[in-house]
């Protein structure tokens, strides 16, 4: 046998133990990559078995959510009217946006404009978001820190009705909505009397004065609303 | 004899170079392959971890029901006050 013979078929034993070699390794990886992409299977159907509810749960929620929205909203703007229900609602809730004409019933001193909103200082912290924007410096030099409270600059920023707090708004509103109701009522505060004793009274024998509207029995079940855990 | 040696060196040389070089690729790209799954794995894992409180939206809802029920009666008071 010649020597190239001999030289050939080792340089070809030698390229196929490389060969069985790199395939050997790469069978391997490939077997691990079989079982990662197994566990990373079975991690995606936990993932869809989990994640099954939310769709119609939220559905539900979401419609909850409306109705009560829409009850609460159609009884203020039954009782006070579209303009004094959206009035009522921007004077407790700060973020929404102030109604655009104050209407008659409504105290409501007529506001400057609001200058923008500086950039986020370290100085004032709460005034991070734009509705809690303090208002601009003035130039003259400012007063003393404790003559200027933070609370009450941001009831500025938030245009907050300025009547005294003996007259409640829900009052103030219930008149202006219906005038000769106020002439027969002389407290305005009586009904929360009744909200507050509806709980179950003792059984009275005598009842001495029935109160002539909203039985007990409708309010008895709104201040003991209490949140049962379903698996309890 | 000579054109025998040179198919020697040329199989030597030039053919085992470029197997052992794309033999060393694809070796890569699976070693590629196995570490981005070994990622997604993790990622997956984790996925599930936070994923865990999600059936406690079905007592979200039940919590949800019962203060739209209370709200009802509280807006029927509230008519009835108003």
């Amino acid at each position: 046998m010649p020597a190239a013979a001999v030289a050939t078929i080792i340089i070809a034993v030698v390229i196929v133990v490389v060969l069985a070699a790199f395939l050997i390794g790469i069978a391997r990886v490939l077997v691990d990559v079989n079982k990662s992409l197994g566990t990373v299977i079975g991690a995606v159907g936990t993932i869809a078995k989990q994640t099954e509810p939310v769709g119609y749960v939220v559905e539900s929620i979401i419609d909850n959510l409306a109705t009560a929205r829409d009850g609460l909203t159609g009884l203020l703007v039954s009782k006070v009217g579209a303009s004094g229900a959206a009035e009522l609602i921007a004077s407790v809730d700060p973020l929404s946006a102030a109604p655009p004409e104050a209407p008659a019933a409504g105290h409501r001193p007529p506001t400057p404009p609001t200058p923008p909103a500086p950039a986020y200082s370290a100085a004032a912290p709460m005034a991070s978001t734009a509705t809690m924007a303090p208002p601009a410096p003035a130039p003259e030099p400012a007063p003393a820190f404790e003559d200027q409270p933070q609370v009450i600059r941001h009831q500025r920023a938030f245009d907050f009705p300025t009547t005294p707090p003996s007259a409640p708004e829900v009052i103030r509103y219930r008149r202006a909505f219906d005038p000769t109701e106020a002439a027969t009522e002389t407290e305005p505060a009586a009904p929360a009397p009744d909200v507050a004793a509806a709980e179950p009274p003792p059984p009275a024998p005598e009842p001495a004065a029935p109160a002539p509207e909203a039985p007990a029995s409708r309010f008895s079940g709104a201040g003991t609303s209490r949140l049962v855990d379903p698996d309890d | 004899m000579i054109l025998w040696w040179i198919g020697n060196l040329v199989l030597l040389l030039v053919i085992a170079p470029v197997v052992i070089f794309l033999l060393r690729g694809v070796l890569d790209a699976a070693k590629t392959v196995r570490r981005t799954l070994n990622d997604i794995g993790q990622v997956g894992g984790q996925m599930v971890a936070d994923l865990e409180p999600v059936p406690e939206l079905v007592k979200t809802l039940s919590y949800v029901s019962q203060t739209t029920d209370g709200l009802a009666r509280y807006g029927a008071a509230l008519d009835e006050i108003l």
